[in-house]
């Protein structure tokens, strides 16, 4: 089955090239990291976490989004999903292990990593964080080769895979809600501590992850004989619509409790976000582009004939990918620091190191996913030929 | 068959990789085991008897790293108190657990004595590259820790 | 043939391996949840700070004192001088009442208030949330009630300096023993090192309370509070020991004055006390 990676046209050698140059682009600015320290970062004393943690947080989400095709398919037997659960799987795969890459390049002593196991807090968000990863990773590649495997041979996947697809699904949501109690348990932090982050999180995840899963859908359905089905990804597609809808409800939510109090603390991040604030303004833009084009998704994607247009539905996955890229990332981390549990304002902006190093790790992810998505592939192909 | 050439050519290029630590170093010069140089024992002040000078313990080659670890995690993660060492090999006799304030008061200079031994075997606590100056090729722990000579 | 035991024994040794790697952490954290003792706070050592009469003593004099604290622990624990504020470290330092005190701060207060420099440093919380949140126990509680740093354990990841809510913690972004690629010199030292270890760059580091003076017994008196003393004018402002106790001075200010903490309403339990 393995051996499907490296048999390939041209097309997936020059893709998996490209994928190297950028992954060795990433490593060498990674290299300067190491030997001159996090100073060539844009992270101050003020804003400890920006662009890696940003990521990790979004690829989380993505994650975590392959529950939404494993559930109704294993769970409730929704046939229209059998093509697209793999690539679900494969893709939780690749972003579980692009969030384990971005955590590791944002540590001062990456060396001393094992630590988290060698002496483990059980107190401590990161250490639960580094389990629920390392486990729905290895959950993940054991369920997907399994039954990939099973296709393979035309036989039923062994009995032990069950239980494991079963325990998937809520693992899948614990990861993003573990990584949400990462940030809503700091009492320095305000913008932080709700109870709606965790919810907020996972909304946002199951609209992204699934839109990003359709874009892939598409992309192999142009490229290669690989399709997963219309009704597949018009499935899909309503699930992104309602997720959407949810997490703007949550967006509208979270603005009325931190606004009509009228509490600073809670008041001044957003006013940061969304109007500036003592002259500091670098997130605004930001916010008003992802919450533009949040409503407008919401608004588009509501309405089934749009939702029909396959050309028209990529153009919004990609939109409601970039919204909450945008929400996650920028927006949600970087606002927690801004202003400071002192009431300082430091802002970041990423340098073009950490942009480089960032790059090579999704560089890495992509790979990771070529290879897996070519196996899948190479066996399908196998076995419409019989 | 037509992969033997291929397979017999792989199998060249990793004995040579394998084997590259022995060949590479064979024409870098004298690989003799280097001089440690010991505290001068003349230096009466040094010393609190003049004769039986000794280590902590016997065999400290092969057992510093250890005796190390354990008074490193004594001393940092202890309760705060000054913490001593009861000698194994030497028994009946104890020293304060200090590198600076134990072992460095007799092995004044890493350079002279850490790094020689430490350069020869290459050895590194921890492997990640260190853009730094000579001085500090040695051992990963003078990154924070300071020693009588200075730097 | 060949396949299919390759196959068993793989999958064998993957269930091994998951296995032990899954059991072992579980099993370390149980015997250290057990090893760990309780947490005695009535010998918890604690500063009190007073700021009263540093503000009622001349804008100079003032400036003097701070800058000696400061000057002391910098220098007796090789705190590097960063010019970048962004990545300065620093473990005393002063900050504006409003940013000190951001809970108690109003918009009528005084202009003595609005422009008075507060010395702030690592509280030394009963419930310390950086403690809580360290992944590896770098940092921790110890019995005598400080807040303590394992710079060999800490792996920077930073998750303590998002927890601190009083900003005391500072992060190596660079080597603190760098050097000028030309002179060789030290570039954020201006003299000599003192023997304390200084740090490496990637972990954080924070006020200790002098832990290493503790460590000598008798009767400690952190860098600050001893230069703070030696300043004409200064002595008392940092008032340094045990909280409680018969011969706790600690204690007899506490119980003689009107104290506060910075943002007590976060429930950390701060350990620096302000007379104001």
């Amino acid at each position: 089955m393995l051996e499907n990676a490296c048999r390939g046209g041209k097309r997936y050698w020059i893709l998996l090239g490209v994928w190297v140059l950028l992954i060795v682009l990433g490593l060498a600015a990674y290299s300067q990291q190491l030997t001159k320290g996090l100073t060539i970062t844009g992270m101050s004393q003020d804003v400890v976490w920006g662009l890696y943690i940003s990521q990790f947080t979004f690829l989380v989400g993505v994650a975590a989004s392959a529950v939404m095709v494993v559930l109704p398919y294993y769970l409730h037997n929704y046939k229209a999903f059998g093509k697209m659960v793999i690539l679900g799987e494969f893709l939780a795969v690749s972003a579980v292990l692009m969030c384990m890459l971005f955590i590791f390049v944002d540590m001062g002593q990456p060396a001393r990593v094992l630590n988290v196991i060698l002496h483990p807090t059980l107190n401590s968000l990161m250490f639960w964080d580094f389990l629920a990863l390392t486990g729905y990773l290895v959950l993940n590649l054991v369920i997907g080769g399994m039954t990939l495997d099973a296709e393979r041979k035309g036989a039923a996947a062994p009995k032990w895979v069950k239980p494991l697809i079963y325990l998937s699904i809520p693992w899948a949501v614990s990861i993003h809600t573990v990584t949400a109690f990462l940030y809503s348990g700091l009492e320095a932090r305000p913008f932080w501590m709700t109870a709606i982050l965790a919810p907020r999180f996972l909304a946002s995840a199951f609209a992204s992850g699934p839109a990003l899963l359709i874009l892939l859908a598409l992309i192999l359905r142009a490229c290669t004989r690989f399709d997963p089905g219309k009704e597949a990804i018009q499935k899909l597609a309503t699930i992104v619509t309602y997720a959407m809808v949810i997490n703007l409800f949550f967006v509208l939510v979270e603005l009325f409790t931190g606004l009509y109090g009228g509490m600073p603390h809670h008041v001044h991040p957003f006013q940061y976000l969304f109007t500036g604030l003592d002259g500091h303004a670098g997130l605004v833009p930001w916010i008003w582009v992802c919450e533009v084009l949040t409503v407008g998704c919401v608004v588009l994607l509501l309405m089934p004939n749009v939702r029909k247009q396959e050309k028209l539905l990529a153009m919004l996955c990609v939109a409601v990918i970039v919204a909450i890229w945008i929400e996650k990332g920028m927006a949600m981390i970087v606002t927690g620091f801004i202003p400071s549990p002192l009431g300082k304002i430091t802002e970041y902006t990423p340098t073009q190191y950490e942009i480089a190093i960032t790059v090579g790790v999704y560089a890495v992810g992509f790979f990771v996913l070529t290879v897996l998505y070519k196996i899948v592939l190479g066996v399908r192909e196998r076995l419409e030929v019989t | 068959m037509h992969d033997k050439a291929i397979i017999t050519a792989g199998l060249v290029i990793f004995v040579a990789l394998v084997t590259c630590p022995f060949w590479y170093t064979l024409g870098a010069g004298d690989a003799s085991p280097p001089d440690l140089e010991l505290p001068d024992r003349s230096d009466a002040s040094l010393f609190e008897t003049e004769d039986d000078y000794h280590c902590v313990e016997k065999d400290m080659a092969a057992r510093h790293m250890g005796l190390l670890n354990e008074w490193r995690d004594a001393v940092v993660r202890g309760d705060g108190t000054k913490q001593y060492h009861q000698s194994v090999d030497f028994p009946g006799e104890q020293c304060e657990m200090s590198l600076t304030g134990t072992c460095m008061k007799c092995h004044t200079s890493r350079e002279t004595f850490c790094r020689r031994c430490h350069e020869y075997a290459d050895v590194l606590p921890f492997e990640l590259p260190q853009e730094s100056t000579a001085a500090r090729r040695g051992i990963r722990c003078w990154d924070c820790h300071i020693d009588t000579v200075g730097d | 043939m060949m396949d299919e035991n390759r196959r068993s024994f793989l999958k064998k040794a993957g269930c091994t391996a998951l296995g032990v790697g899954c059991g072992l952490p579980m099993l370390v954290a149980a015997r250290s949840a057990l090893k760990e003792g309780s947490e005695d706070s009535k010998s918890q050592w604690a500063m009190v700070i007073d700021l009263r009469k540093l503000l009622e003593l001349p804008k100079a004099q003032q400036e003097e004192i701070r800058k000696a604290c400061a000057t002391a622990c910098h220098d007796a624990h090789n705190v590097p001088d960063v010019p970048d504020s962004q990545e300065e470290i620093k473990w005393i330092w002063a900050e504006k009442y409003e940013h000190a005190f951001p809970d108690q701060f109003h918009e009528r207060a005084s202009d003595k208030m609005k422009e008075a420099d507060v010395p702030v440093l690592c509280n030394h919380c009963d419930r310390p949330s950086c403690v809580r949140v360290c992944p590896t126990k770098a940092t921790w509680k110890r019995e005598d009630g400080l807040v303590m740093m394992d710079m060999h354990r800490c792996i920077g990841c930073r998750y303590c300096m998002a927890a601190c809510p009083y900003g005391a913690r500072s992060f190596n972004w660079r080597d603190p023993r760098e050097r000028d690629s030309s002179s060789g010199e030290l570039l954020y030292f201006k003299e000599d090192l003192s023997p304390y270890p200084a740090r490496t760059k990637g972990v954080v580091e924070k006020c200790t309370f002098c832990a290493e003076r503790i460590r000598d017994g008798g009767d400690p008196k952190p860098a600050c509070v001893e230069a703070a003393d030696e300043v004409p004018g200064g002595k008392g402002i940092l008032t340094f020991g045990k909280r409680t106790g018969a011969d706790s001075e600690v204690g007899r200010k506490l119980r003689d004055n009107h104290t506060t903490c910075r943002r007590v309403g976060l429930g950390t339990g701060p350990n620096v006390y302000y007379i104001i």
